[in-house]
């Protein structure tokens, strides 16, 4: 242990750690400015032009475009699902509680490829429907409200129920409580429970190659493409701008849910 | 006070929760105008029977009437009644005026005639300046305070309170009972509240009820519940009291007679009869409050008891001092409280261990069947 306290060396050992961790990462945004088809050292010449070319990938475009739908939707339908069994275990005393959480969660720990399979057969031999970005959104809705419903529980926690009851007692009918004072105080869970359900939903990439249909969503197009070199560029530059944004959103929806009710 | 239509009206009401009576069989009137007080220990059921005036809990029996009109089917949000509650629930997203004025939101009323109305409620609750205050910036009295503004904002018939100063510190507590008393003749509403401290209650309220295991068991006004408790229960829930017990050894028909009871061990002792009907030879408890006896020398003279103890500890409260002694005979011991009206008297009369005689006289005492 007293090697450890050494100047230099903690230091050190951290900075290995993070190399690790974000050194992989920090090389897309490298290799999509670079002006090279092929991701390897040294480095030639800065340029942008994969960010153009991305920009006219079509069917980039479009895929992009069916993940950011299927993300939205599947963050509003979470969100709400998650509220209400969130807003039900918070509030009353009910038997078999713990169990029901654990059904909530049970996506969690579920691995996603058998859950893709078994969404699969239940999609196509059981309801007979066609696979399009529904099917993908209704299994992203699956995954998302465990992630909802954590955030949510951890905002209506510790909530005085009383003030539900002031509401009431002021006059105020059942709807209204709800937009007056349990919806305001309940915000910063609720935008946290989008934002995270969001990205859960944007990067997803196993249910979503099972379960869609012509459309492919982002991830999965971005899959389809790494095997030809020509188009990696594009697909490096589509990753870094993605890469940023995940980062502002994930630490915005921290940064909300750590807000506290002030009491 | 007291006019001819009760305010409120409990009829037979009964709640259980499961297997639990939290309110058993309550029937209660409560006049117009009333300062009254539910007490009780924490259990007793009193906050049920509130809630069931506010109207968060439905009776599984028996009906509440307010001005005559039952209420049971009548919810929280349209009922004549108003809130405080425990925690004062003050909306920590809206700021005081937003916060007092939440109750005439639903009513068709315009901006101004609002305003005009919070501004005359920061004028009663004397935080003129408050209005613009967020939620965590006031003290716990100011919440009190903001509380109670935005329960009176709304004219109700009745106010209801629960444990509205609890969560104050002593000194507050003591300011705002007489403040809230105020208040209460100002605006003219019948004022219900629960509590579990005794002195809240008496300080208050025109009329407590003592609450115990879901039932009532005495009304009465704060002089009458101290001085003359109607059972054992009410005079060791009110206060202190020094309970003797013994056998009627003789009666009379008359009630203002006094009837002598043999304390065994402890002696004769006299106490007025009342309005007790009994004969010779039942067991019955002579209650007398610590503050009625006083430590003395010299044996009791004519219209007095007395009885023969020994101290053993003295605590000086200040305004007072306790005395305890080991009475022969006496399974608890027996507490004598004095003023300290002068800076002599702090110390006691008497030294530990002293034999002493504990003298009273014998109308402060009071009969109570076993």
């Amino acid at each position: 242990m007293e090697r450890l306290r050494r100047p230099g060396v903690v230091p050190l050992i951290i900075a290995f750690y993070m190399f690790i961790l974000y050194a992989p990462v920090l090389l897309l945004p490298v290799f999509s400015l670079n002006d090279s088809i092929y991701m390897n050292f040294p480095l030639k010449a800065f340029t942008t032009k994969w960010y153009v070319e991305m920009a006219n990938d079509v069917s980039l475009i479009k895929s992009l475009w069916a993940s950011v739908k299927i993300a939205l939707i599947a963050a509003f339908v979470s969100t709400v699902l998650g509220f209400l069994a969130a807003k039900a275990v918070t509030q009353y005393q009910m038997r078999w509680k713990g169990v029901l959480i654990g059904f909530i969660m049970l996506p969690l720990i579920v691995p996603s490829i058998i859950l893709g399979a078994s969404l699969l057969s239940f999609f196509r031999q059981f309801l007979d429907v066609n696979l399009s970005l529904w099917t993908v959104g209704l299994a992203h809705v699956l995954i998302c409200i465990p992630f909802s419903m954590l955030v949510l529980v951890a905002r209506l926690e510790g909530f005085d129920r009383s003030l539900e009851e002031a509401s009431y007692d002021l006059g105020m009918s059942a709807w209204q409580t709800f937009r007056r004072v349990t919806l305001p105080l309940a915000m910063p869970g609720v935008l946290a429970s989008m934002l995270l359900s969001f990205m859960v939903s944007f990067d997803e990439f196993l249910l979503a190659y099972f379960l869609s249909g012509n459309q492919a969503t982002l991830p999965v197009y971005m899959f389809s493409l790494i095997r030809f070199p020509k188009s990696m560029p594009a697909v490096l530059a589509l990753g870094s701008v993605i890469l940023i944004l995940s980062v502002v959103i994930i630490v915005v929806a921290e940064w909300l849910r750590r807000g506290k009710v002030k009491t | 006070m007291p006019s001819s239509e009760p305010m409120i009206s409990i009829s037979g009401v009964s709640k259980h929760f499961g297997p639990v009576k939290a309110v058993n069989n309550v029937s209660l009137d409560i006049a117009r105008n009333e300062f009254f007080a539910i007490l009780g220990a924490s259990g007793s059921g009193k906050t049920t029977l509130l809630r069931m005036l506010a109207g968060f809990e439905i009776p599984n029996t028996g009906e509440i009437y307010i001005e005559g009109e039952p209420v049971s089917e009548i919810r929280p949000n349209h009922r004549p009644t108003n809130m405080v509650f425990q925690s004062y629930a003050i909306f920590p997203h809206l700021n005081v005026r937003e916060n007092i004025s939440y109750g005439l939101l639903n009513k068709k009323m315009t901006k101004a005639k609002i305003n005009e109305e919070v501004d005359a409620m920061l004028e009663l609750i004397r935080l003129p300046n408050y209005g613009h205050r967020a939620a965590h910036q006031l003290s716990g009295g100011e919440r009190q305070r903001v509380a109670l503004a935005r329960a009176l904002i709304c004219h109700p018939k009745v106010l209801l309170l629960d444990e509205p100063l609890g969560a104050l510190d002593k000194k507050l507590r003591e300011e705002m009972q007489i403040e809230l008393r105020q208040l209460q003749r100002k605006v003219g509403i019948t004022f219900v509240f629960v509590t579990h401290d005794q002195e809240e209650a008496l300080t208050m309220a025109d009329r407590i009820a003592v609450m115990s295991e879901g039932k009532i068991i005495q009304v009465d006004t704060p002089g009458t519940l101290y001085e003359t408790p109607s059972n054992i229960e009410v005079a060791e829930f009110i206060g202190n009291i020094n309970l003797l017990r013994g056998t009627v050894e003789s009666t009379s028909d008359n009630t203002s007679d006094i009837v002598v009871i043999d304390a065994g061990q402890v002696g004769q002792l006299s106490v007025p009869k009342g309005q007790n009907k009994i004969n010779s030879g039942d067991s019955v408890v002579l209650a007398v409050r610590p503050e009625k006896l006083r430590i003395t020398t010299e044996a009791p003279g004519n219209g007095y008891n007395g009885i023969r103890g020994k101290m053993i500890a003295e605590s000086y409260a200040g305004d007072r001092s306790y005395y305890y002694l080991n009475v022969e005979g006496l399974s608890r011991r027996l507490r004598v409280a004095n003023l300290n009206e002068y800076p002599s008297a702090v110390r006691s009369k008497a030294n530990e261990d002293e034999e002493v005689w504990v003298v009273w006289p014998i109308e402060s005492g009071l009969l109570l069947t076993a």
